[in-house]
């Protein structure tokens, strides 16, 4: 009898929970065991995040922020396939289906929805927020990887409909991966333009597992479990970002104790990770890549080729010149790998087959002797037709590894006649500097998108050609260009994965850069966090799951969730979109 | 007094205007653009161009100018672009955490500097004049952001019993009382007061324990011992006296301090006007380092004032001129 009331009472609470009546108590939530619930997790941040909507966010610590607080339509799984459907978790839709031609998905919500403030999710929202991410007056940084969704419309209150201005394999990815579903109630009214400026943008209502709680500037950022929501409640009470103002500051929060948890220790911090007794290592993947970047273009006239990096020869010569395994020993010790191309090994394109430049440097002096670059008069740098083989390399300073690794790079290829001169910036100055296409080369890194066809915007020819856009080398490519077009075409994935393969040898043979790292991205965390999975393209996609034991909590970790802020009430903006 | 005062109140102002003029001009001619920072390294060149608009940026430098007098004159230092908020609120949060950063250096420095040069000029000599005074100038030897971050090293990773970031603790100050939360500051406020304050503190000790000994062999010293006035109030008449030359050093004290805060808010991660500055001057956000640059120099020329206004209540003959 005793037993089965126990089943009865379980049952109960966990259609209270289904139900959207969620609480604080732990018992009342979909599938979560009471002990595993509570608990705080302080992040110590780097930086600071600039604005709250996902449409808007540029910084990376702004994305973590609105990732949690909003939600997509579904989510990319572990293994960040994006083709197809396959591997994607349905969040604020519970379930889709495609149209027989492909041309459109319909998403059928989850009806059990709610933003922060209660309000039910509806299509409407959905409609509204591609809406909002194409508008030109938003300009949200989203919107090119949007732009091959021709349209949403609003079939009932609770589907819409992705119309498609072509078919492609990574329309289910272009759909839920870049949108975060937004609140029309709260926004519609807002002009474009006073977005950025709108106080939603600073205290935010999204549907995700957390709430915003609370943001003092340059200080912290609270987040708090949301303890109705329709996926259960968050595991974690509330996820706090210490905002410190540079990465230093930051990790000495982590070894004082001040935080739970920093997302990247360096080589150099390992021992003392290790001594210290509440703290351990958490590697994980990530989806960086480092590289020295050649400029096609002469800087100085655009027009022209570069008199001296324009040459594949040279290009091919220098690489084979510099020993980037040892470089990235040197620099990053066991947290790094030489990169295979310009891609991560975290994506689903990645292929350890292509050929890459290996490493000899007999073999790039023989090629820039018979490129015509000689020592003719025995000062140790090569010249061709009197002009010296020299560039000059900008390194942003914000990097230590990256001005490591410039003055690494500047020993190595002065050994093989080619004088290079370190230009250190500060990244603002370096970031403009790519930009305008006013350098010979610089060392440069990318957080690439888990899509292998996304190197198009960084190596194609159409952006070599629109001179504002990120392939700041002008490097250009025909063959390129095809290979990257018919993978991101072809509906097999093998056969996708074949045209790939293609264009990343293209891009090996033609040297427009030396790929120089891959980090081997390793966390510091409590060792009383028990950490569930770290996506590579956002470790802190899974945090809402993360859970302190309750026999290792510690005093921060028993607040509770009565001291959380409660949101303060939105005002709206004047106008009208 | 009157006119001196307004004199200095007039050579401050100017001083201002020409460190925001010269503050101005550089930022713009450095390197780098506030739109980068705003809209992201892969923005479109379009984009790009209506935020320079929308920021005034695309007008002729002079005229860029002549606005932001024109608008600094009205008390509007403008719309910060990277923290997407007036500049003086930005200001509203940092000032009053550096203005108290600072006021509890200078009390500690000058308390304890005064204390310490009192000390020593009484047993001027002695070891312990000899002892501390050897140990405070080695404090004063240091560089600034040296000493701050051995005691962050100190205090973070050897002996952790004092906080070592913040102005309070990030998950309870909310919830503290009134008391609570005073108690929280303070206990924040140690280290990086406590750094800022040392640097000071031994220029003090030093300058009060020369200017008593200067002043201990002065006839009116000797005439109130002649006329059996007790050591304490022998030591109350001369250190009136040797007091001028610490509240110059008060005076110059004040960008010493404004220098040494910049390091040790970054160090401490303690969010006043010299973290917000820094921060700014990455963003290349001119609208807040100019305004922050304003304002500190306006602290200087105020420090300076008071300075003025110290030695004067101290001795009677500065009032008459």
């Amino acid at each position: 009898m005793r037993p089965h009331l126990l089943r009865l009472l379980a049952l109960t609470a966990t259609s209270a929970a289904l139900a959207g009546c969620g609480d604080d108590r732990p018992a009342a939530t979909a599938g979560n065991d009471s002990s595993a619930v509570g608990g705080t997790l302080v992040i110590a941040a780097p930086a600071e995040a600039d604005i709250l909507i996902p449409a808007l966010v540029n910084s990376i610590e702004g994305k973590k922020v609105a990732d949690m607080v909003f939600e997509p339509l579904a989510e990319i799984g572990a293994s960040l396939n994006t083709v197809g459907d396959e591997g994607f978790q349905p969040r604020l839709a519970e379930r889709w289906t495609w149209a027989p031609d492909s041309q459109s998905i319909a998403f059928h919500l989850n009806p059990r929805a709610r933003w922060h403030d209660g309000r039910p999710v509806r299509a409407e929202d959905v409609r509204f927020t591609h809406a909002l991410y194409v508008d030109p007056d938003v300009a949200s940084p989203q919107a090119p990887n949007v732009s091959d969704i021709d349209s949403v419309s609003v079939r009932d209150s609770l589907t819409a409909v992705f119309w498609f201005k072509r078919r492609f394999p990574e329309q289910f990815f272009t759909a839920v991966y870049h949108m975060h579903v937004l609140p029309k109630h709260l926004l519609g009214d807002t002009p474009a333009a006073a977005l950025k400026s709108a106080p939603f943008a600073r205290q935010p209502v999204g549907t995700g597992r957390f709430r915003f709680s609370r943001w003092t500037p340059s200080e912290r950022l609270e987040l708090v479990a949301d303890t109705a929501h329709y996926r259960g409640r968050a595991k974690l009470d509330r996820v706090v970002f210490s905002i410190a103002p540079d990465f230093t500051a930051a990790t000495t929060k982590l070894f004082a104790g001040e935080a739970d948890f920093f997302e990247v220790m360096r080589p150099e911090q390992m021992p003392e990770l290790a001594r210290n007794a509440s703290l351990k290592a958490v590697p994980y993947a990530g989806l960086d890549v480092g590289y020295m970047l050649f400029n096609m273009r002469d800087a100085k006239a655009g027009a022209r080729p570069h008199p001296v990096l324009g040459d594949v020869a040279v290009r091919r010569a220098l690489t084979m010149a510099l020993d980037r395994e040892t470089m990235v020993r040197s620099v990053l010790d066991s947290f790094g790998m030489v990169p295979l191309g310009p891609h991560v090994r975290a994506t689903s394109g990645a292929d350890a087959s292509v050929p890459q430049i290996a490493y000899d440097p007999a073999r790039a002096a023989a090629l820039l002797d018979s490129a015509g670059w000689r020592d003719a008069d025995g000062d140790g740098v090569r010249e061709k037709a009197g002009r010296p083989l020299a560039f000059r390399l900008l390194v942003p300073n914000s990097s230590k590894n990256r001005v490591r690794y410039g003055v690494l790079i500047q020993d190595q290829l002065k050994k093989a006649g080619v004088a290079v001169t370190i230009e250190e910036l500060d990244f603002n100055a370096f970031s403009e500097r790519l930009m305008t296409r006013r350098f010979d080369a610089a060392i440069d890194a990318r957080h690439l998108d888990p899509s292998p066809t996304v190197i198009k915007q960084s190596w194609g020819g159409q952006a070599a050609r629109a001179r504002e856009s990120s392939n700041y080398g002008s490097y250009a490519n025909a063959r390129f260009d095809a290979a990257i077009d018919s993978a991101s075409a072809a509906t097999d994935p093998a056969r996708s994965r074949t045209f790939l393969r293609q264009a990343y040898r293209t891009l090996n043979e033609d040297a427009p850069a030396v790929w120089l790292y891959e980090p081997r991205m390793v966390a510091g965390a409590h060792k009383r966090l028990q950490i569930t999975g770290m996506r590579a393209d956002a470790w802190w996609a899974g945090i809402a799951d993360w859970t302190v034991a309750p026999g290792q909590r510690i005093a921060r970790d028993r607040l509770g969730l009565a001291s959380a802020a409660a949101p303060a009430p939105v005002r709206l903006a004047n106008g009208s979109r | 007094m009157g006119r001196y005062l307004a004199g200095r109140v007039a050579q401050a102002l100017v001083t201002v205007a020409l460190v925001a003029t010269v503050t101005f001009v550089l930022l713009h001619l450095a390197p780098g653009d506030p739109c980068l920072d705003i809209e992201g390294r892969g923005v479109s060149a379009e984009l790009r161009e209506r935020c320079r608009v929308a920021y005034g940026l695309d007008r002729p430098l002079p005229e860029q100018y002549v606005r932001y007098l024109a608008a600094l004159a009205r008390g509007d230092l403008g719309w910060s672009p990277s923290l997407q908020e007036p500049v003086r609120s930005a200001l509203a949060r940092a000032l009053p955490n550096t203005l108290l950063l600072m006021g509890a250096a200078l009390a500690l420095a000058f308390g304890a500097g005064i204390a310490m040069g009192v000390a020593q000029a009484r047993r001027a000599g002695s070891l312990l004049d000899r002892v501390s005074g050897s140990l405070s100038m080695a404090v004063h030897a240091l560089p600034d952001f040296w000493l701050a971050t051995i005691l962050l090293l100190v205090f973070a990773y050897w002996i952790p019993i004092l906080p070592v970031t913040g102005t309070s603790d990030d998950l309870v100050y909310e919830s503290l009382s009134p008391l609570g939360k005073v108690a929280d500051r303070l206990y924040h406020m140690v280290l990086p007061a406590l750094t800022l304050a040392l640097l000071l503190f031994a220029a003090v000790a030093r300058h009060q324990r020369a200017a008593l000994l200067e002043v201990a062999h002065e006839d009116y010293v000797r005439t109130a011992r002649a006329k059996g006035l007790g050591e304490r109030g022998v030591l109350r008449h001369a250190l009136r006296n040797a007091l001028l030359p610490v509240i110059t050093l008060f005076g110059l004290a004040m960008p010493a301090l404004v220098g040494g805060a910049v390091f040790v808010e970054r160090i401490f991660n303690w969010p006043g006007m010299g973290q917000l500055a820094v921060t700014a001057v990455t963003r290349r956000d001119y609208w807040v380092v100019t305004a922050c640059v304003v304002v500190v120099s306006a602290m200087v020329a105020a420090g300076n004032l008071l300075a003025d206004l110290l030695h004067a209540a101290a001795d009677p003959r500065l009032r008459d001129r």
